[in-house]
């Protein structure tokens, strides 16, 4: 029997141990965040651009000495907007309550650019051409016999929001196709160890489904002809670029621009006859995912969110624990009242568990009579013993529903954790930030499996559990066989040891709600 | 029958070496795996896991647990 024990205890170990392993097998650009800089740093990348006829020096990710870069800074954004191309070419955005700014798009150059466009006939090469920046208002035009193409961008206030418009006028004295591409999100940034594998295009079409694209497809030449886009974001872990088109869009497209990858709207035969002049409108998101943020701009953008197969739940847990923040201003606090909240809904069940392993006591008399008597038949000695407890309506188990039941609560709190922009660098008491292990202790060299620094929330709770376990044997006397005696001894350390690299938050949700259980059964124990 | 099989095995690892790991323990005696093993060969693998899930349900501190066998 204490074989089998200590057989699940070393897979445990040994699963623990093998699953980084394996996961920087399938990814490998997480276990390498080096190798990745070098991607950038390289100059040229082959195209195999067909549908666009320009192909110049064009995909050089250094901009000529001529180009000039205007600075425009508001109260949300600092961006610089680049003559060559037209485009946006740095977005740095203001987010005071984390950081005093995040760049989001760095040396988005010529097609990488957002904004740039490039097309066929009276659009070709046009994200090479050299654009006048309008010194007072934020417009960008270009002026040919051929066309005006006139780009401007204005800011919403008090919002991460942003309108661009574009104007293309034909100075032909014919008819002509448009067709072409606009950049909408490129170069998005991924500074976080492990971000790569969050970076993510979807695209939502107006009548509800979402493409999903994220590594290696965004970095292939793709165009995805389906039109009725109703929005599109380009994510990383935290903040995202929306872009929502005012005209009708035939496709996305992305590509591999030095790379990193670009993406944007197609717009395809759009006929504009001599002398007219088209207007195409961008709406833009440029922010943190957060929720409030993101309904400022009533455009159904909440629905960027993703915490996994339990975004529901997930959502639901982030509203408490805001509900609680707004008063409260600690997200350490919000997490404590969202413990007891849940341990309040699960109290009648406790409360019954806890009640009928107190009664059992009074039935050890018994117990040890049916012991005497099957001694040589462990199969009729069990049975015998549920027996009773059926007859005089004890159990001193507590079946598997109410861990059934808070299962996903965990799952989903440790997702909201660990994804939403919210709980991000947020503190609480010393712990730094409730998306990380709390770091109590930091070593300054790394011990395999627990990282480099001693975490004490986890020793906390092993501790809480070792006396949760003594307050429940001493209620129900030393019934219990030497194996899961055994068991009740391990527990607590492989608790331990799994919950020491999960976020800090986390940790301090199991913490709260082992001690307030135990709380529970010390007081109904003490009321007898 | 290969998924019988399979979910067989799964089931009888759970019960040996996973679930001395968990926090609940059951009330009921055949334990819930057990009982969903049982289940699993006499009726199949998607009746069986039906009735192992409607005991899995009935194992929480409102029922009265004991000694349930299989049918």
């Amino acid at each position: 029997m204490e074989k089998r024990v200590i057989l699940a205890v070393t897979l445990s170990i040994i699963v623990i141990l093998v699953y980084p392993m394996i996961l920087a097998k399938i990814n490998p650009n997480l276990a390498s965040p080096i190798q990745k800089s070098q991607v950038v740093e390289k100059q040229v990348v082959v195209e195999n651009n067909i549908d666009i006829e320009t192909k110049e020096a064009e995909f050089v990710n250094v901009l000529p000495s001529d180009a000039v870069t205007k600075n425009i800074s508001t109260d949300k954004y600092d961006l610089d907007i680049t003559n060559i191309g037209g485009s946006v070419s740095r977005i740095l955005i203001k987010d005071s309550k984390r950081k005093s700014g995040i760049t989001l798009v760095t040396k988005a150059v010529r097609s990488a650019g957002i904004l740039s466009i490039d097309g066929k006939g009276l659009l070709s090469g046009m994200s090479s051409q050299v654009f006048q920046i309008h010194n007072d208002t934020q417009t960008f035009s270009l002026e040919n016999n051929e066309l005006k193409l006139e780009k401007s961008i204005s800011f919403l206030k008090d919002k991460y929001g942003l309108d661009a418009i574009i104007k293309i006028t034909n100075k032909t004295t014919i008819s002509q196709d448009l067709s072409f591409d606009i950049t909408a999100g490129s170069n998005i940034s991924k500074n976080e160890l492990y971000e790569t594998r969050y970076i993510e295009l979807d695209i939502h079409y107006k009548d509800g489904t979402v493409k999903k694209l994220t590594g290696n497809k965004l970095l292939v030449y793709n165009r995805l002809y389906k039109n009725d886009i109703d929005w599109i974001a380009f994510k990383n872990k935290y903040y995202t670029i929306i872009a929502k088109p005012g005209f009708d869009s035939k496709g996305i497209f992305t590509k591999d621009v030095a790379g990193e990858p670009a993406l944007g709207f197609i717009v395809e035969d759009d006929k504009i006859i001599a002398g007219e002049t088209r207007v195409y409108k961008i709406n833009f998101y440029i922010g943190p995912m957060e929720i409030k943020e993101l309904e400022k701009l009533e455009f159904g953008f909440t629905k960027v969110l993703n915490f996994g197969f339990l975004t529901s739940i997930s959502l639901i847990l982030l509203s408490i624990l805001q509900f609680f923040y707004s008063f409260l201003h600690n997200y350490g606090v919000s997490i404590l009242l969202l413990t007891l909240c849940i341990n309040l809904f699960l109290y009648p069940l406790t409360f019954k568990s806890l009640r009928s392993m107190q009664k059992l006591q009074e039935l050890q008399p018994h117990m040890e009579k049916i012991r005497q008597e099957n001694k040589d038949n462990p199969a009729k000695l069990n049975k015998e013993i549920m027996e009773l407890y059926r007859r005089y309506k004890v159990n001193p188990m507590g079946g598997c529903l109410p861990m059934i039941l808070q299962m996903p609560v965990f799952i989903a709190l440790y997702n909201t954790l660990g994804r939403s922009v919210e709980l991000k660098n947020a503190p609480f008491l010393w712990i730094k930030d409730l998306s990380m292990p709390d770091a109590f202790f930091p070593l300054g060299f790394n011990i395999p499996l627990l990282g480099n620094a001693i975490n004490l929330l986890p020793i906390l709770m092993i501790g809480a559990m070792i006396l949760q376990q003594k307050i429940s044997q001493s209620a129900t006397g030393s019934s219990q066989s030497e194996q899961q005696k055994l068991i009740a001894n391990i527990m607590p350390v492989m608790f331990g040891f799994i919950f020491y690299s999960l976020p800090s938050g986390l940790v301090l949700y199991w913490l709260t709600s082992t001690v307030v259980t135990s709380s529970m059964q010390f007081l109904i124990y003490r009321h007898r | 029958m290969f998924l019988k099989k399979v979910l067989k095995h799964s089931i009888i690892f759970y019960h040996n070496y996973l679930s001395p790991l968990m926090l609940c323990q059951c009330r009921f005696h055949p334990s819930c795996s057990q009982y969903t093993l049982l289940a699993i060969e006499d009726k199949g693998i998607f009746f069986g896991l039906l009735k192992g899930l409607e005991r899995v349900m009935r194992c929480n501190p409102f029922s009265a647990g004991g000694y349930d066998p299989y049918k």
